[in-house]
């Protein structure tokens, strides 16, 4: 079995840092980029999470997630911690052209991972509403209420809906994992 | 699972909690150990990869001395150092 890039990372090799730098640099600036805004707090916050990246490595377990599913957890946590402290409000993203290039190929290769591919496919089926309201929470980094407001609904209706989605989409996958275990 | 603690570790994955739920949830977790490690968490980074993939606009290159800074703070190759030198 071969050594994944981040249990090469953990034994000090320069070459699968730049390798984890090309997988995954362009996601986490996205992500940061869609949570924060086109501002110095994304480049401080992708400066912290690939920190916590290099730091993490050698806890990776590949038996236990995905390398792109541990990357995107340590982004996250970083993302809403910083989010928190600051109590911004996440802005929306005006794409400057100077400033960066859209390059769509390492965002949308992730597909290729079978659980996010299975994500992706829980989510199509959703009805959209509930799709909109997980996107404006996790993928945007909006808060309860902002939410409530943005699409004129109860506040306890989108923590619902919010806590309703996610148990299905954890359900499904479990599913999933499950039937691609009688599979293999 | 304890439906708060549910709540509470949906609302970790999500939002992110404050000093006063986090403290909650910690009471929790003394009671029910067994879901120290958050299950949300992977959930929301998975939905977070997904709705990251399938948006037209999401995808954005880093700047190039972004990359050249964050190889900068990377470990050093222990392998090549001269320890004599």
């Amino acid at each position: 079995m071969s050594t994944s890039l981040l249990e090469q990372v953990a034994q000090g090799d320069q070459t699968a840092v730049a390798k984890v730098l090309d997988q995954y640099g362009d996601l986490v600036w996205s992500l940061a980029r869609r949570f924060l805004g086109n501002s110095p707090e994304a480049e401080d916050a992708v400066q912290d999470i690939f920190i916590a990246i290099w730091s993490s490595a050698e806890r990776f377990k590949p038996e236990l997630a995905s390398e792109v599913t541990f990357v995107a957890t340590i982004a996250r946590r970083r993302l809403i911690d910083r989010l928190r402290k600051n109590s911004r409000t996440p802005d929306s993203v005006e794409y400057d052209e100077g400033a960066a290039t859209q390059n769509p190929d390492p965002v949308n290769r992730i597909t290729e991972n079978v659980e996010v591919h299975n994500v992706v496919r829980v989510l199509n089926d959703m009805p959209e509403q509930h799709r909109q309201i997980l996107s404006l929470s996790i993928y945007e980094g909006y808060s309860h209420s902002e939410i409530a407001e943005q699409m004129n609904m109860p506040l306890g209706t989108v923590k619902t809906r919010v806590r309703r989605g996610l148990l299905h989409i954890r359900e499904q996958l479990e599913i999933d994992q499950e039937q691609d275990g009688e599979n293999a | 699972m304890n439906l708060r603690l549910e709540e509470l570790l949906i609302d970790q994955a999500v939002f992110g909690l404050d000093a006063g739920e986090e403290a909650e949830l910690a009471q929790l977790l003394q009671e029910h150990p067994e879901a120290a490690e958050n299950p949300f968490l992977e959930t929301t980074a998975l939905v977070q990869l997904g709705l990251a993939a399938t948006d037209p606009q999401g995808a954005v290159a880093m700047p190039a001395d972004l990359r050249r800074k964050l190889a900068a703070t990377a470990p050093h190759d222990n392998s090549n150092s001269n320890p004599s030198g």
